[in-house]
This record gives C-alpha cells, sequence and structure tokens, in this order.
C-alpha cells in the first residue's frame, strides 16, 4: 500500500523539478556568441541543383557565395568569387570570369574553377526544381583552368550578371553531393562561404558554425554560432523575439505582426526593403478568362486600397504593376488604365458586351492557399469577393487548398484565377515580367497567356545591354500587360525581421533578402 | 545493419511488455493465462482492421498522388517512374500486402515529398518527443485526477464533490489550443518564467548527444544537467496544458469507481469494525478502485493523443502530432499514412497491455 | 469522450418514478439529486439560451455577421472615433471634393480609412440617388503619423489630410496656413459590446452565428452516428454471429482510436466544407452507440418478459423496437449529450488546423485561428470565441455528467 501512495508524489516531484527548473533558468554559456533566429520557414531541400525557395537559397547562400553576389544590404551586384566583372565576348553570348585567390573549404582545400562546372552542370542535368534558371539561359560552361570559368549562352542576356547570383550557379566541393542523384537533406552542408551547416533537425534548430578558412574574416562582434530555431506560426514567434526566447524574428513575421512588435520596448523592426509581389494569376485557357473584357472587368473592380487599409491596417502596398517599384522601368500601368479605385459602372459596362448580365452573371472559382501568404489571406479573399460582387454581373465562388497541392494545381492551369505572390530570382524586370508574360513561361505557370508583341518587347528588352533602352521597353510590356489585364497585380508586402535591441546591434538583409549571417553585430 | 530508433523504441517497448506478459503468463491462474491468450490474439486482429480501414482511407483521396506531385503536364515516362517508385503500379490488392509486409518489417517506405528520408526514420524522431509530452501529462492527470476524485468520492454529496465536479466538467470543456495560447501570454510572456515553444534551449541542445530523442532520458544518460533541466523547464507549460485537459476525465472516472467500491459488502463490513472512514476511503476503497482505473488510461490513451495533437501545434513541439498535420498540409500521403498506423499501432498495444494489467490486478475479473 | 459509464441493467428510478406524473416526477427529484438536479438545471437552461441564439441569431446579433460595420479591431465598448479633413484654406475642405486625383494623406493602420471608406460609399450613392455619377475616391497615400502628413500638406505633396481633431489641433500652429474641414464619421456611431475583429465585423454577431455552426455540425454529427450506430448495435446484440463479431471487431478498433486524428484522416482526404465536417466527426461516434445498443440488447434479451414476447410470437423488429429500445433510451440521452460536446470541440480543432469549415462561414474555431494573430493586440479576438465553445461544450457536458450521475443505478444510494 505504502509503494502505492509513494508513486502518487511523482507528479509533486516533477513539479517541484520543474520549478527549479525555472528558477535556475537556462542561461546561456558565455564562452560562444550564439545568435538565434526563428523562422516559420521549413528547409524543403538543399541541394543546390534542386532548392527553390527563399531560405534554403538563405542556406545555401551563407554556406557558398557564387561568381557575383548582392551588394550588403542592396540589391546591387558585385563579384563575389570573381574578381571582377567577367569578360563578355562582342556576341554578347560568352561570358569569362576569373576566379580570386584565398576561397577555401572548410577541411583547406582550395577552391577551382572546376567546382563551378561541376555544380552548374549538375544543375543541368539532374532535373531539380531550379533547373530551368540555368537550363533556360546556358548553353554550358567550361573551365579552362583552375581560376577561370567561361560560360556559353544559348541568347544574348542583358542581365546574364543578375542571373549569375542565382544559387544553382555556386560551386560545389568534389564528394559534397552525388552527381547521379538529388540529396534534398544532405547531413551537413559546406562551401567556401563564411558559414557551414552542422546540424538540422526538422521543425526543431538548424546549426551553422563559422567556416574557420573563410576568405574575409569575421568582425569581433560576429556571432560564433547560428542556430535557425523553427517555429510552427508567427504567433508563437512573435512572443518567442517578446520575451527573449530567440533574438532574431525572421521570415514570415507578416507586416501586422511586425507593426504591433515594432512598438514593444526593446525591439527593433527592420525593413528589408525587399519582398513579395502579390497578385491574381489569370488562367487565359479558360472560360471565363479566355474573354479579355473578363479579365478587364475585375481590374476595375478590385480595390487595393481597402485590402491595403482594412485587412492589412496599412502594412503594405498598393501595386499597380507586376514590375514593382524600385525595378527598371517600373511603372503604374493599372492605376493609369483602370483608376486608383474600383469602377463598377466600367466594369458592368465592359460585362454587358460580353453578353453578361445580373440574370446570367459571370462565374468563376477564385483559389488560394489558407496559410502560405500570411494570416490574412482569408480575409484578404472574403474582401476580394464583396468587392467582384459590387457588381450583380460577377459571382465569386472562394476556393481553398493546402499550398503545395495548390502551387502544381495552379501552375498546371487547373484553376481559372487563383492568387499567388512573386519574389524575384534575380533583381531585374525580367524576372517580374518574362514568367508570367512570356509565352513559354506563361505557359509554365498556368497563365498561357501569349501576345507576340509581348514577346518581342521582352526577347528585344531581355538582349539589350542599354539602360535607358530597356526601360522604355519594359514600360511598353507593362502597358501591354495592363491593357490585356495578364495578371492583376494587388499589393506589395515588405519583408521584415525584428531583433532583440539587448543582445543584436545590427543586421544586413537589404531587398534582395539575403540575410548575411556573418554581418549581424552582437551586443 | 543499423536499427532506427524507431525501431529501437518498438522492440524495447514490445520486450517490455513481452517480459510483463510473460511474467503474468508463469504468475496467473490458468483463467488468466487463455485470457492473456485470447487478448493477444484479439490484437491482432484489431490493428490489421484499424490498418486496412487507414489504407483504403487514403486511397480514396480524390485525385491522384502522382499527378498531384507532378503535375499533368510531366512526361509519361516520368510518372510511371513515380509509380513504380512509390508501388502504386501495382495492382491494388498487391498494394495492400506490400504495405503490410512493410508494417511488418518497419518499412514504412519513403516520403512522398522529402524524396531520400525514410518515413521509418522521421517518425522515430517524432514519436519520442510525442511520449516526452503525454507520458508526464498524463502523470500529472492521472495522479491528480485520482486523488482529487477519491477525495470527492469521500464527500459524495458535499461542495468539496459538487466542485471538484464542476471543475472537472469545466476543464474538460476547454478547447485545447484556446489553453495553451492562454498559459502561453500569462505564463509563458506574462509572468516571463516559461519559454514559449520548443522542447530545449536552442544551445544546449548543440551540446546535447540524442540517443533515444527522449531529451529527459538523454540528458540523464550522458550526466547534461544543464540539458535535463531545460527539458523539463520546457516541458511545464505543453505538459500543464494537456494535463489539465485529462485531469477532469479522471477525476470523474475515479470519482465514480470509488463511489462504486464504497457500496460494496467488504466496505460496510470494514466500516461495521469501526474503522476510521478517512481509513476506509483511502486505503481500501481507493485500493480497489484504483484497479478499474488502469483500464481507463488505456480508454484516455487516445483521447491524450488526440489532444497531443493541438498541444504540439500550438507550442511547436516536433512529435507525432505536428508531423502528421504539417504533412496532410503538403499532401505527403505516404507520410500520413504511416504516422496514422503508428498512432493505430500504439493505441491497440496499449489498450491490450493495460486489459491484461487489470486481469492481472483484479481477480474479480472473469476471463 | 470515452465516458459511457454504462448501464448494463434496467435502470432501479425508472420503475421508481412510473408511480407520479411527469412534472411532478421533475419537481421531486430535486429532493432525491440535491445538486445533480440543479446542475441539470443550469446547464438546461444555459442550453436554452444557447438554443435561442442559434435559432434566432438576429434577436442578439445587432449586425451582419459579415458587413463591415466600423473600423478594424475596435475594444469592446469604445465608440469608434470620429475625423476631421485638414488643408489649406482655401483647398479642399469637405467631402464632396474629395474626386478622383485628389491627394489625400492618412495615417498608416488609422480607423480613418474605414470611415472614409463608409462616407463616401454614402455620399456617392446619395449622389448617385440625386442623378450625378461623381466618383469621390480620392488617391491615398500612407504616412507613419499625422505630423509627417501634415507637413506634406503645408508643402503641397497632397492635397488634404485626414486625422483625429484632438490629434490635429495642437500641431496647427506650426502649420500656419491649414485649418481644419469637415468632420467625416462612420454610419455607426455606438459602441460594440464585444468590440470589432480585424475586418472591422461586429464580434457579437459573428459569435452568435457562429452559435448556429457550432451546433449545427455538433448535432448533425451525433444524429448521423446516432442513427447508424444504434439500429446496427441493436442487431448485432440480437442476432449474433460471426458477422457480428467481425462488425463488434471492427467497431471496437475505431472506438479505441484517437476520434481528432481519425477526423483529421477524414478531413484530409474529403477537403474542407461543413458536411465533410460532420461526416469526419459522425464516424467517431457510431462505435459508442453501437457498443451501448450492443450491451443493452444482449442484456435485455434475456429477460423474461421478452422471452415471453417471443414465445407469443411478437415478430423480432417488434421485440427490437418495443421491449428492447425503450432500455436504451437513457444512457442513449447522456451519450448523446456528451457526443455534441465533444464534436463540437473536435469541430473547433479541425477548423483551428484548418482543415474544418471553409473561413467564410461564422465559426468559432476559424475565428480563433485567425484571431491569433491579434491576441496581443486585440485579446477580445479569441477571448469570445473561446469562452463561447467552453460554455457550450460546458452546457452539454454538465448535463451529461449528471444525467449519468442520475440515471447510473451503480452510483445510488446505498
Amino acid at each position: 500500500m505504502s509503494k502505492k501512495r509513494y508513486w502518487l508524489l511523482l507528479p509533486a516531484l516533477i513539479l517541484v523539478v520543474a520549478f527549479t527548473a525555472c528558477i535556475q533558468g537556462a542561461g546561456p554559456s558565455a564562452a560562444t556568441k550564439e545568435v538565434i533566429i526563428g523562422t516559420t520557414d521549413q528547409l524543403d531541400s538543399l541541394d543546390p541543383a534542386d532548392a527553390y525557395a527563399t531560405h534554403d537559397w538563405e542556406i545555401i547562400r551563407n554556406t557558398n557565395p557564387g561568381l557575383i553576389v548582392y551588394q550588403p544590404g542592396t540589391a546591387d551586384m558585385v563579384p563575389g568569387v570573381a574578381e571582377g566583372d567577367p569578360e563578355i565576348s562582342d556576341d554578347g553570348l560568352t561570358y569569362t570570369f576569373t576566379i580570386s585567390d584565398g576561397w577555401k573549404y572548410p577541411d583547406g582545400s582550395e577552391l577551382v574553377a572546376g567546382d563551378f562546372v561541376r555544380g552548374i552542370n549538375r544543375s543541368l542535368t539532374m532535373e531539380g526544381d531550379v533547373s530551368f534558371l540555368v537550363s533556360t539561359y546556358v548553353e554550358s560552361v567550361e573551365a579552362p583552368d583552375d581560376k577561370t570559368v567561361v560560360f556559353h549562352l544559348k541568347a544574348k542576356r542583358g542581365d546574364f550578371i543578375q542571373i549569375v547570383s542565382a544559387t544553382p550557379y555556386g560551386p560545389l566541393q568534389e564528394g559534397q553531393f552525388p552527381d547521379d542523384e538529388l540529396v534534398k537533406f544532405p547531413e551537413t552542408l559546406s562551401g567556401v562561404g563564411p558559414w557551414q551547416l552542422t546540424s538540422y533537425k526538422e521543425n526543431e534548430q538548424a546549426v551553422l558554425e563559422r567556416n574557420p578558412n573563410y576568405k574575409m574574416g569575421f568582425s569581433e562582434s560576429a556571432p560564433d554560432r547560428v542556430i535557425i530555431r523553427y517555429f510552427s506560426d508567427p504567433t508563437q514567434m512573435a512572443l518567442a523575439v517578446e520575451k527573449g526566447d530567440i533574438d532574431i524574428a525572421w521570415r514570415i513575421l507578416g507586416p501586422i505582426e511586425t507593426a504591433r512588435l515594432s512598438t514593444v520596448e526593446g525591439l527593433t523592426a527592420d525593413n528589408t526593403g525587399g519582398g513579395g509581389i502579390r497578385f491574381l494569376s489569370i488562367n487565359h485557357d479558360m472560360e471565363p478568362f479566355t474573354d479579355k473584357n473578363v479579365r478587364k472587368a475585375l481590374a476595375y473592380l478590385v480595390d487595393r486600397d481597402e485590402i491595403v487599409d482594412r485587412v492589412m491596417q496599412g502594412a503594405v502596398e498598393p501595386l499597380y504593376s507586376i514590375d514593382p517599384p524600385g525595378f527598371l522601368g517600373s511603372n503604374e500601368a493599372f492605376r493609369d488604365m483602370y483608376g486608383g479605385s474600383p469602377d463598377v459602372a466600367k466594369a458592368e459596362e465592359l460585362l454587358a458586351a460580353s453578353g453578361y448580365s445580373a440574370d446570367s452573371p459571370v462565374e468563376f472559382d477564385l483559389w488560394y492557399p489558407p496559410e502560405h501568404y500570411g494570416a490574412q489571406a482569408a480575409q484578404i479573399f472574403e474582401v476580394l469577393k464583396e468587392q467582384f460582387e459590387k457588381s450583380s454581373m460577377v459571382k465569386v465562388t472562394l476556393q481553398t487548398q493546402e499550398w503545395s497541392t495548390y502551387i502544381k494545381a495552379l501552375t498546371n492551369g487547373e484553376y481559372p484565377i487563383g492568387y499567388l505572390g512573386w519574389f524575384f530570382d534575380y533583381p531585374d524586370s525580367s524576372n517580374y515580367l518574362d514568367p508570367f508574360a512570356q509565352t513559354d513561361f506563361a505557359a509554365g505557370m498556368g497563365i498561357f497567356y501569349s501576345n507576340p508583341d509581348m514577346d518581342q518587347y521582352l526577347a528585344d528588352a531581355a538582349a539589350s545591354t542599354d539602360p535607358a533602352e530597356r526601360a522604355d521597353l519594359y514600360v511598353e510590356a507593362q502597358n501591354l500587360f495592363a491593357e490585356d489585364a495578364v495578371c492583376i497585380p494587388l499589393v506589395f508586402e515588405a519583408e521584415y525581421a525584428v531583433y532583440r535591441s539587448d543582445s543584436v546591434g545590427k543586421i544586413v538583409i537589404g531587398p534582395a533578402l539575403v540575410f548575411q549571417y556573418e554581418l549581424i553585430e552582437l551586443k | 545493419m543499423t536499427v532506427s530508433p524507431l525501431a529501437g523504441v518498438c522492440f524495447s517497448s514490445l520486450g517490455v511488455a513481452l517480459l510483463f506478459l510473460l511474467y503474468a503468463f508463469l504468475r496467473g491462474s490458468k483463467g488468466l493465462r487463455s485470457y492473456i491468450v485470447t487478448r493477444v490474439l484479439l490484437t491482432l486482429p484489431m490493428v490489421l482492421i484499424l490498418v486496412t480501414i487507414i489504407f483504403f482511407v487514403m486511397r480514396v483521396i480524390p485525385g491522384d498522388p502522382v499527378t498531384s506531385e507532378l503535375g499533368p503536364r510531366a512526361s509519361e515516362a516520368v510518372r510511371e517512374q513515380m509509380r513504380e517508385q512509390l508501388g502504386l503500379n501495382q495492382p491494388i490488392w498487391v498494394q495492400y500486402f506490400q504495405y503490410l509486409s512493410g508494417i511488418v518489417r518497419l518499412d514504412l517506405g519513403t516520403s512522398l515529398i522529402f524524396g531520400n528520408r525514410p518515413i521509418v526514420d522521421e517518425l522515430s524522431e517524432r514519436l519520442p518527443a510525442t511520449l516526452e509530452l503525454i507520458i508526464p501529462s498524463a502523470a500529472l492527470a492521472i495522479g491528480l485526477g485520482v486523488l482529487a476524485g477519491t477525495f470527492a468520492a469521500e464527500h459524495r454529496k458535499q461542495w468539496p464533490d459538487y466542485l471538484l465536479r464542476l471543475f472537472s466538467v469545466v476543464v474538460y470543456s476547454i478547447p485545447v489550443f484556446w489553453l495553451g495560447l492562454i498559459f502561453q501570454v500569462t505564463l509563458g510572456l506574462g509572468l516571463g518564467i516559461f519559454p514559449i515553444a520548443g522542447r530545449i534551449d536552442p544551445i544546449i541542445d548543440i551540446s546535447l548527444q540524442r540517443h533515444t530523442n527522449i531529451l529527459i532520458i538523454d540528458s540523464l544518460i550522458s550526466g547534461n544537467w544543464p540539458a535535463l533541466l531545460s527539458a523539463l523547464h520546457y516541458l511545464v507549460l505543453p505538459t500543464l496544458t494537456l494535463a489539465l485537459i485529462l485531469v477532469g476525465v479522471f477525476i470523474r472516472l475515479s470519482r465514480i469507481n470509488v463511489i462504486e467500491t464504497l457500496v460494496q459488502d467488504y466496505i460496510t463490513a470494514a466500516r461495521a469494525r469501526g474503522i476510521l472512514e478517512r481509513v476506509v476511503v483511502y486505503r481500501h476503497a481507493l485500493s480497489n478502485a484504483l484497479i478499474p482505473v488502469v483500464t481507463l488510461i488505456g480508454l484516455q490513451f487516445s483521447v491524450l493523443l488526440a489532444g497531443a495533437v493541438l498541444t504540439e501545434t500550438t507550442f511547436s513541439w516536433p512529435g507525432m502530432g505536428q508531423y502528421l498535420v504539417q504533412r496532410i498540409g503538403q499532401r505527403d500521403y505516404t507520410a500520413v499514412q504511416s504516422a496514422i498506423t503508428v498512432f493505430a499501432m500504439s493505441v491497440a498495444v496499449i489498450s491490450m497491455i493495460t486489459d491484461i494489467i487489470y486481469a492481472f490486478l483484479d481477480p474479480r475479473v472473469q476471463y | 469522450m470515452a465516458d459511457v459509464a454504462a448501464t448494463d441493467s434496467i435502470p432501479q428510478w425508472q420503475r421508481d418514478l412510473d408511480n407520479v406524473g411527469f412534472v411532478r416526477r421533475l419537481l421531486l427529484a430535486r429532493k432525491w439529486y440535491g445538486a445533480d438536479w440543479w446542475f441539470v438545471v443550469i446547464s438546461g437552461i444555459l442550453l436554452l439560451f444557447i438554443f435561442s441564439m442559434a435559432f434566432f441569431p438576429r434577436l442578439y446579433a445587432p449586425y451582419d455577421p459579415h458587413q463591415e460595420v466600423g473600423p478594424s479591431l475596435v475594444p469592446p465598448g469604445q465608440v469608434p472615433p470620429s475625423f476631421v479633413l485638414v488643408g489649406k484654406e482655401n483647398g479642399i475642405l469637405d467631402l464632396d471634393a474629395l474626386t478622383e486625383g485628389v491627394k489625400l494623406g492618412i495615417v498608416r493602420g488609422s480607423e480613418s480609412t474605414q470611415v472614409l471608406r463608409d462616407v463616401v460609399a454614402r455620399r456617392e450613392a446619395e449622389l448617385d440617388t440625386a442623378g450625378q455619377t461623381v466618383r469621390l475616391r480620392p488617391q491615398l497615400e500612407r504616412y507613419d503619423t499625422i505630423e509627417e502628413a501634415l507637413a506634406d500638406v503645408t508643402a503641397g505633396e497632397i492635397d488634404v489630410a485626414i486625422g483625429l481633431r484632438e490629434e490635429i489641433e495642437p500641431l496647427l500652429p506650426e502649420h500656419a496656413d491649414l485649418v481644419v474641414g469637415q468632420s467625416l464619421s462612420g454610419a455607426i456611431q455606438e459602441a460594440f459590446m464585444l468590440g470589432t475583429n480585424q475586418l472591422g465585423q461586429d464580434m457579437l454577431s459573428r459569435v452568435v452565428w457562429g452559435t448556429r455552426t457550432a451546433l449545427l455540425v455538433g448535432f448533425s454529427a451525433a444524429i448521423v452516428s446516432l442513427f447508424l450506430g444504434v439500429p446496427l448495435g441493436l442487431i448485432a446484440g440480437f442476432w449474433s454471429g460471426r458477422l457480428e463479431r467481425l462488425m463488434t471487431l471492427v467497431m471496437d478498433s475505431l472506438y479505441s482510436f484517437p476520434g481528432l486524428i481519425l477526423a483529421i484522416a477524414i478531413t484530409s482526404v474529403l477537403g474542407p466544407g461543413i458536411f465533410n465536417v460532420v461526416v469526419a466527426i459522425a464516424v467517431l461516434y457510431i462505435p459508442t452507440y453501437y457498443r451501448i445498443a450492443r450491451g443493452q440488447t444482449l442484456s435485455v434479451k434475456e429477460e423474461l418478459y421478452v422471452e415471453a414476447a417471443r414465445s407469443l410470437g411478437v415478430r423480432p423488429s417488434g421485440i427490437l423496437l418495443q421491449y428492447i429500445l425503450p432500455n436504451v433510451v437513457p444512457s442513449l440521452v447522456v451519450i448523446f449529450s456528451v457526443n455534441v460536446a465533444d464534436a463540437i470541440l473536435t469541430e473547433a480543432g479541425l477548423s483551428f488546423l484548418g482543415l474544418g469549415l471553409p473561413p467564410t462561414i461564422p465559426d468559432w474555431g476559424i475565428d480563433l485561428a485567425l484571431g491569433q494573430n491579434y491576441m496581443r493586440e486585440a485579446s477580445w479576438l479569441i477571448t469570445y470565441p473561446g469562452l463561447m465553445i467552453m460554455l457550450v461544450t460546458l452546457g452539454f457536458s454538465m448535463l451529461g455528467e449528471s444525467l449519468s450521475e442520475i440515471l447510473n443505478p451503480r452510483l445510488a444510494e446505498s
């Protein structure tokens, strides 16, 4: 009997131990300087020939910089591993990069040009998710000697320097990845960059240690170790940074949570200046959107200000062109063409011209993923439905689907109209227009828009190396984009990081959303 | 051959169960022996039925997993390759038997999304995390619930009884995730004494060698005391949340059991002998009433698991529940199917073991 | 809920109470059952209140749950503020001048935008009926503070700004050329009892309409499983055989399986939607009813009066309906009540995980899931839906708990 009573004490014991645990706290050891970064992202793949998600790229870029990199905190291109700008042949088809000295892997071996060839060829042959970013532009790549990388392009590109900054163009040490197989989750990941990934536990944390042989060295206040902590939702992450469980809350905090946290004492919000555009992606192959009048009617009915102010509490910006502000030639084509506010009369005029009326309204399913684009997606679409149905000639049915299924179905053209976000792979207007308006790419996105004039503008702009000429062409392209109502741009959502002022002095992210961990200044 | 941790956990727990069965089998009466045999034999079809239901439910998914993964424009060769990889090119009954034999061999295939990770490895990281959450929660809920329930029974039809019963109904009615959020804001952020989410301090985590992935055990094995304290510290809020939801059920069930025992003859006899009421309640009645509570643990195990799904999501706890919810979001059907299978098997085994313990402890059970 | 403190034999209390009239019986019961009687009465009143909300939401809800009634996140009991236009003396100072192309400065995240949308829409409608089609849609420029906006008005960057009078007036001395113009306020100038949500919808109305959703799901699920589980159980108990044994095994397996996880699996296959959620939850409770009905049937069918009826040639269906079913009913009432409570909790959990209802339906689980993003600045978004889930569940489970206490013969006072 006494035995039985004894085990009843167990819970009490647990409580006591737990309580002592609280009092003692879990103080960090002082020997090494750690920084803990929270994220709600997940790693999808760490294989550079496959990885095509922002968080994946962030880890890969921190372990392995490319020939061309971003000037920290900006979207400008500067030579990274390359010694300087490439030599470009007269026909614009051959780019020759020279590698600078002193880049070493953590094991001490020296970077050679062949590592780039290995990495890029692997991207070309493996057919990973990101392969198109190489195979579209690059015919072949070679390394005549250990210091020289030569690219042969399929066609002239005015923006190839930007394209080379993408992660599939990075070097690959021999033996890091097998030649014939994609390995999404290697045990460790290293390169010539400042960091090496030493452990990754899904939904728990990833640990990055310094590369002792990093060419550029580390500043006095740089962290010794970076821990990335994975959260299942932004609310928990916000609470954790507010409480001090983590030092930095990074993607994807969401604009509204950021706005609140920035008013909390001891927290600093860092506006990266970069972010994603959000738009309605329209399938031109599916009824009723084969009809240009219907697309234009929707463009007339959308009220971006209401989405910005009512749903997002002013934390995002209205977007009037698929090419966001700050990029070459960016304008406000949709405001110029459809006005800054909804115009039901004009929309109904167009719909009536196509034979729709209040009795036989245009009906369609409007799709969105419930979580992927932030917690407010459901509310944005509740409001969008209201806006479209301000006209009695429109009848909208909202549909949701989980992200992974959603994105495949949308890009396969299974939905008539859906929500899509975009962040550039390389910082150029071409990366905002080509994917949605160029015939081949648009088909791959499930948009199926095709207009020879548009293709011509885009091809000319890509091949040109004169910025003024390119800017003019992109203005033309944007106007045509609005005129054809290819897609309907909605808002621009800036990305923020929030850090604790008591432990972190400064972080450098920049509009390209490249978070360079070695530039974190700890206090 | 490398044995995955999940296999380790499974085999060792099965081993313990087998030892117990053997012990009960040898010590028990003839009737008990045949009961054990029947009960064990009955568990197999139960597992089989659950596993079959899961298999066929997952097969009626609208749409083909291959299309949902590759898209309709993928070439036929690529599709065929993927179908082959998933075994979907076989007739359904072949798939079914392959699935069954996979379960027996503890080979659940590889994840549909995360190509090169065997699901068994993934689950072997997740299952221990869930165990680490539910075992202390269950212990806390049972301990407090039985004590409070007995107390209520002792004071039946007096205010402590009514208060405790009211309490038990109220806590049962609280949505788990809501309670978790409130704890995070008040105890976590407000008082600042408990961490918001996760299993262990990120920095201490680096120093901890994980063998079983039950962090308390790992830190005990390696003598890593900061890790032990940190793991316990992180455990408090999720455990409290889950235990509070469950405690009501245990208060109610043990109260009923004690009351039922109290009206029995031997208790009346004890009372007649002039034994103190408190002694009667806590010694004679409770000890007998505890026996059926064992079976209740078996039944409540499923409530515990369901609560764990929501608790894990609320506290970013990387256990089975969070895994299940995440993989459903990613349409990773092989992973979902496997996770549910593991849930089903653990439920079946737990209920078998508790039934046998009950039979072993209570001589009145008729076999 | 696995609690089925089963009543295996004919409850004694039934026979005792057979001798008095119904109403008298209810009142008399108070003396016999003490606080349990009160529990039943209290939960009954609570449930009546909740039912009236579900059936007549318009009595309680002041507004349509989807309608934008005021600014976002107005705290409970607070009246939405009014705003004033401020611009240059001879510039744009009233609503009718806010035509397209006019640049209007607002403060980011301020309630002024809703008020502006509201008054502009009303004025446009007025003008429309008067035969004028004027679009009063200024181009918005967003500022972090009202000071920045005023500075830009002074500098001529924008035509007019909108802000709170008490914020603007202290700043006016610095901007000599600016004057306060027309005052604008939203259509609804009264406090919202439970505040507004992130879309400016009335929380009280959403909570009230959510009752209907919760009860709809809870009851449909419990009724579906009742009508499937009980007949199956009765039949299985009455005709024993191989099929019955197999079915019992299937039911036992399902019964032991964690409900929410099964529901998650089923909704993940079926997709979100009110019907799918009902199906998923109903499946969970079929075994409960099956077990009870079968157990009761097994014990009752051996009773003498059943034997007698059988020997008198009453058909099996007659025996089942006339002699066996009535004995099952008391336990069914208890289980039904507990099941509805459990179904509501499960539905809230599913919706919270994003696997339940589509987000356009007013539902507590969805409101909680969406509201948790605002829980620090607008705690009322999660307080009230959570409390409602708790109250409804409490009503049903308290009823079930007390009824089982009253109905359970093994707990009868010795």
